[in-house]
């Protein structure tokens, strides 16, 4: 008996070996299938052998169009209603036509041929033009207008509803108070997208994307549509081709697109690649065209590699501290600007970022504008300004805290910073603030938090907390980051609450005369910053890109929405 | 013998459920949820919506059930709340082939190349196989997996295109992370291997071996290798386990769609389901794997099975701790 069972378990041991050696093949292979064909190394291209190509801008463009990239993260679904992952905007714009896209900071029509906006600014008529989708049908109005109606709907649960309150009877829609059919965007005929605003927004297309979704193609693949790239449907510049999850995605050109002659790349290849190393590897190899690079020794590395350029480019992001005005000290505006003042700026930008990004003189980046007018060229270095108004931070703080606390001396206080990362170099940028404004303010101790940024806004969000860091970027639109601070956002909790402020940023949303629109955004920012301090602006976020030499046409503008569509290789290797 | 077997699967599914219960209210606990995570701008409809949507918004207790309740009716783990439309369950399906398909060469190489190793270091003590040996367990010990793979992939991509860097899907995407998975099992057998041998070579029943006149192939394969497998094999079940999660650093750094990347960014982005759902199926391979390793032992050590039945005979029903 005990002979049998023994052999019997070896048996079956040995049969569970084999059966495991066996599932694990065919699973490999399966996944093999359907991801080798489009798996590309580098690819060699001979050179095109003189005939007349394609001539852009003067030059014959390579016969073979493919441009390989990284995308930082894996999105999280193509279906645009239910996505919260940021990458999945770079997809997305690819593989579908928006009414109107911003192409190098120019808005132009995609899905429409034009538009217009009534006298009472209310009301945005676009007229479409001939586009059709993969599968060779129309593109309607309709498709738009469904798509903003499911973004509404409760039941869709669209992370970024919040963004589209603008749109008439879209906040009470959201709220399940009111039908979806009531929204403000409708379709008069096939051709017509009617878009109704609750208030003037004249930063309605700055700020919203409007994308069209084909409604029987959504629904026959209802919760499973976006998670593969064969459950999508395109009408855009690309079709996607193949998506191997947290690996890679293909997009190839779409000959269905109404611009398709002005599409060159066949084919583009996004890796999605999440350690840095590796896509310096890949940059280094030609594996990739081009790459942000922040790392110094990389900078260097690959300022001495041949052919590869670099381009430094500005981002509208932010990077700051904010106060806690609940609580007990920081509501001190005092208090606030002596740290403001106190910080050091030049030593964060030069040496701990390593010089890629920008001092900051105000909330606004330096490619913000408001009509013509730079708001940084309008409103001038705030920043400057609140230290040469007061060179001596330590004595403005002492000030601030005899307001608070009568008798305490600022050797005797401490304060808290949190931070929403726990990476190694925000540790060290923590580091060197807390040594630099211990010395600078005289104070007894900075303590400094760190969690990861989802623990750390539930603290911010809460109240629980004194001083924190995050950067913030803003859309094309300048009422966005002052929105950030009125009473009820969420966004970047100063807890602010002021009446106010409310009524000068309600008022900016609704301007639109930009000569008006500049006072009051010099004027809201000039509170921010300036005299109330509710954050502290350090740097404005770059991005530091070495491309080779071979790529042309990326739009690299802040707000640009082109995707690939621009792009093209003159003498690939 | 088979109620020992049925009383170690019972325990096996009891531990299962205490560990993802306990994840489950963890998970939960910890401040912020998956759209504080990504979305910026939230107003409350919106928020409310989505934990309706994702059934977040009743009490946890009810969660707790409903989670339960969705595993016995459906066999479902439920939706991932990072990547929408797609089930926890089908991740696992579709990674968890990937990553224990990679992991399992490199442990397959890794331990047979460490147990010769090993062997050849024990036999030859103190001789050059016995500092090679070393010299090569010390190196495996000593790098980390993210340094090696970085010199890796620096050099046989870089330095010299001979793979490419990243991607999956051709046998050649296997090469350099099989290679990088391969040194730790190597460093870690090797030494296991080598202080085991001698101390089983130094056992008397050897001694009686060599005096019978037992040639030393026959002595070294059947009386030293069997007996030095019994803790190999006990080591081996961690490390089966370990497949499925371990390799995280090397998947990312070649971009290759495992389970591993999927794992670890799910707590950042509070993807609750999935944090579960994974943490279930890593216990649920570790505690398999161990219930393996003891039938294992039944088989390859006739004392464990004495053990066993003796205890059965005996008044006390506990099950013994064999290891």
């Amino acid at each position: 008996m005990k002979k049998f069972l023994s052999i019997l378990l070896v048996a079956i041991m040995a049969l569970s070996l084999v059966a495991c050696g066996k599932t694990e093949e065919p699973a490999n292979q399966g996944n093999a299938n359907t991801t080798t064909e489009p798996a590309t190394t580098t690819t060699t291209e001979p050179a095109a052998t003189e005939p007349e190509g394609i001539v852009v801008n003067g030059e014959t463009i390579d016969e073979h169009q493919e441009i390989n990239v990284t995308l930082s993260d894996e999105p999280g679904t193509l279906d645009e209603f239910h996505n919260s992952v940021a990458a999945t905007g770079t997809v997305l714009a690819n593989l579908f036509t928006p009414l109107v896209r911003n192409m190098s900071g120019v808005l132009e029509g995609d899905g429409a041929e034009s538009w217009e906006v009534s006298e009472d600014g209310l009301t945005w008529t676009f007229h479409l033009r001939d586009n059709y989708w993969q599968d060779g049908t129309k593109v309607t109005a309709q498709d738009y207008v469904y798509s903003a109606q499911m973004k509404l709907k409760p039941e869709t649960a669209f992370p970024y509803a919040g963004n589209w309150y603008v749109l008439k009877n879209a906040e009470a829609i959201n709220n399940g108070e009111m039908d979806a059919s009531e929204l403000g965007v409708t379709a008069p005929d096939e051709k017509t997208v009617v878009i109704e605003t609750e208030y003037v927004a004249p930063a309605l297309l700055n700020s919203i994307t409007f994308y069209p979704q084909k409604q029987d193609h959504y629904e026959k693949y209802g919760d499973k549509y976006g998670t593969e790239a064969d459950t999508m449907l395109s009408c855009g510049p690309f079709i996607i081709t193949d998506w191997t999850h947290n690996s890679s995605i293909t997009l190839e050109k779409n000959d269905k697109y109404w611009d398709a002659e002005h599409v060159y790349l066949d084919k583009v290849t996004l890796y999605s690649i999440q350690e840095q190393t590796t896509a310096y590897n890949m940059l280094e190899n030609g594996s990739i065209d081009y790459l942000g690079v922040t790392d110094q020794d990389y900078i260097e590395r690959f300022q001495n590699m041949e052919g590869l350029h670099n381009t430094k480019v500005e981002y509208a992001r932010t990077f700051m501290w904010f106060f806690n005005l609940k609580d007990k000290y920081f509501s001190n505006p005092k208090i606030r600007k002596a740290i403001a003042i106190a910080f050091d700026r030049d030593a964060t930008v030069e040496v701990l970022l390593g010089g890629v990004p920008r001092k900051a003189a105000g909330l606004y980046a330096y490619v913000m504008y408001e009509g013509d007018y730079n708001i940084r060229e309008y409103n001038g270095d705030l920043i400057q300004k609140m230290i040469d108004e007061n060179p001596d931070a330590a004595a403005l703080l002492q000030e601030g805290l005899d307001e608070v606390e009568p008798g305490l001396k600022a050797a005797d206080w401490s304060f808290k910073v949190g931070f929403g990362s726990t990476g190694s170099s925000m540790h060290q940028q923590a580091e060197y603030w807390q040594d630099d404004l211990i010395k600078k303010l005289g104070v007894k101790a900075i303590e400094t938090s760190f969690d990861d940024y989802a623990m750390a806004m539930d603290n911010w969000q809460t109240g629980d907390f004194q001083v924190a860091c995050l950067s913030w970027g803003s859309n094309a639109d300048t009422a966005y980051m002052l929105n950030l601070f009125t009473t009820g956002s969420n966004a970047i909790p100063c807890h602010y609450d002021n009446e106010e402020f409310d009524a000068l940023v309600n008022k900016l949303n609704k301007t639109v005369d930009p000569e008006e629109r500049i006072k009051l955004v010099a004027e809201g920012e000039k509170e921010v910053v300036y005299d109330q301090t509710l954050v502290s602006p350090i740097s404005y976020n770059c991005g530091n890109i070495f491309e080779y030499d071979y790529v042309r046409g990326v739009d690299r503008t802040p707000f640009g929405n082109s995707g690939f569509k621009t792009i093209y290789t003159v003498g690939r290797p | 013998m088979l109620k020992y077997v049925l009383k170690r699967i019972l325990y096996m599914f009891l531990v299962l459920f205490i560990v993802v219960s306990i994840t489950f209210f963890m998970i939960h606990s910890i401040p912020g949820d998956p759209l504080t995570a990504s979305v910026e701008n939230l107003p409350k409809a919106t928020r409310e919506n989505y934990y309706a949507r994702y059934g977040l918004d009743q009490p946890l207790f009810i969660q707790y059930i409903r989670f339960w309740k969705l595993f016995f009716t459906e066999g479902s783990l439920g939706e991932s709340l990072k990547y929408p439309g797609r089930m926890v369950e089908e991740f696992i399906y579709k990674y968890a082939p990937v990553s224990f398909g990679l992991g399992i060469w490199g442990l397959v190489i890794g331990v047979t190349l460490g147990i010769l190793l090993g062997i050849m270091a024990a036999l030859h003590k103190n001789r050059l196989p016995d500092y090679l040996a070393t010299l090569i367990a010390l190196i495996g010990t000593c790098i980390p997996a993210f340094v090696l793979a970085s010199l890796v992939q620096y050099y046989f991509t870089v330095k010299h295109m001979w793979f490419p860097t990243a991607g999956w899907g051709k046998p050649i995407h296997y090469v350099l992370p099989v290679l990088c998975m391969t040194l730790g099992p190597i460093a870690t057998y090797c030494r296991y291997m080598k202080s085991t041998t001698l101390d089983i070579i130094g056992q008397d029943y050897i001694l009686t071996a060599e005096s019978k006149g037992l040639r030393r192939p026959t002595i070294i394969l059947r009386h030293v290798l069997r007996n030095t497998l019994m803790p190999i094999v006990t080591m081996l079940a961690p490390s089966v386990a370990g497949l499925l999660g371990g390799s995280f650093i090397i998947e990312s750094m070649f971009a290759i769609p495992g389970l591993g990347t999927y794992f670890v960014k799910a707590i950042n982005s509070r993807d609750y389901t999935m944090v579960i759902g994974m943490n279930f199926l890593f216990t649920a391979t570790y505690v398999f794997s161990l219930l393996v390793v003891d039938l294992l032992y039944l088989v390859i050590d006739p004392r464990v099975r004495l053990e066993v039945k003796q205890n059965r005979r005996s008044v006390a029903s506990n099950v013994p701790d064999e290891q």
